[in-house]
């Protein structure tokens, strides 16, 4: 039980986020919440292979967002 | 046990919605990845602890040097508007009630098979983005 609330309240913290953000900075900040949520919901899939696989892509996805961002604020749009 | 990491993490992300300053929120950020972390641990002491935390505590770590950088040259006062999108996920939130497959046994090894793929998705995702921010 207390697994499942951990695992909503990280999704609707990351959500939360997102829906406040008034900068494209805080809107990565809550996907990261949200991609958390993603690796705690494979951790409570007692799969180790796939908490690896959940955390690889989390990092992959990161990183062409920052990439998108930074690309974004050097050209003045954030 | 974990509902003492819960309350932690309702606190921190409580902090990453109330300050005003990205740099405090991408710290608030790392400790939340931090105490993620504890809690794979304190939910699965099987799992081999040192690899879940350098994984998840260096890529945050890392990742916020990079949003702080990112976050120091944007100085524009334009703001977005997420709301509309937030709202549409936040409808997904009722499919977590849907009942699972059950418990499958514990397996504590990584599949060898994976290490590569991730090594390639990697590699591309890194390749990517510095094609994307070096132009």
């Amino acid at each position: 039980m207390t697994e499942l609330v951990f695992l909503v309240l990280l999704l609707a913290g990351g959500v939360a986020a997102v829906a406040v953000a008034n900068s494209l900075v805080r809107v990565i900040i809550g996907a990261e919440v949200a991609i958390m949520a993603g690796i705690w919901g494979a951790a409570l899939s007692r799969d180790l292979s796939l908490l690896a696989v959940a955390a690889v892509v989390g990092v992959a996805e990161t990183v062409l967002m920052v990439a998108a961002v930074y690309r974004l604020a050097r050209e003045g749009h954030v | 046990m974990l509902w003492a990491v819960s309350v932690i993490a309702l606190l921190l992300i409580l902090a990453i919605i109330r300050t005003r300053d990205n740099i405090l929120a991408a710290v608030s950020l790392t400790f939340l990845g931090v105490a993620v972390a504890g809690a794979v641990w304190v939910l699965h002491p099987e799992f081999s602890a040192a690899f879940i935390l350098i994984t998840l505590v260096y890529v945050v770590a890392a990742l916020t040097l990079v949003i702080v950088a990112a976050a120091s040259l944007s100085e524009e006062n334009r703001t977005v508007e997420m709301r509309p999108v937030a709202l549409a996920a936040l409808g997904a939130l009722p499919l977590l009630l849907l009942p699972g497959a059950g418990r499958g046994a514990l397996t504590a090894s990584v599949d060898p098979v994976l290490l590569p793929l991730a090594a390639v998705l990697l590699l591309f995702s890194f390749v990517v983005a510095a094609r994307q921010s070096h132009d």
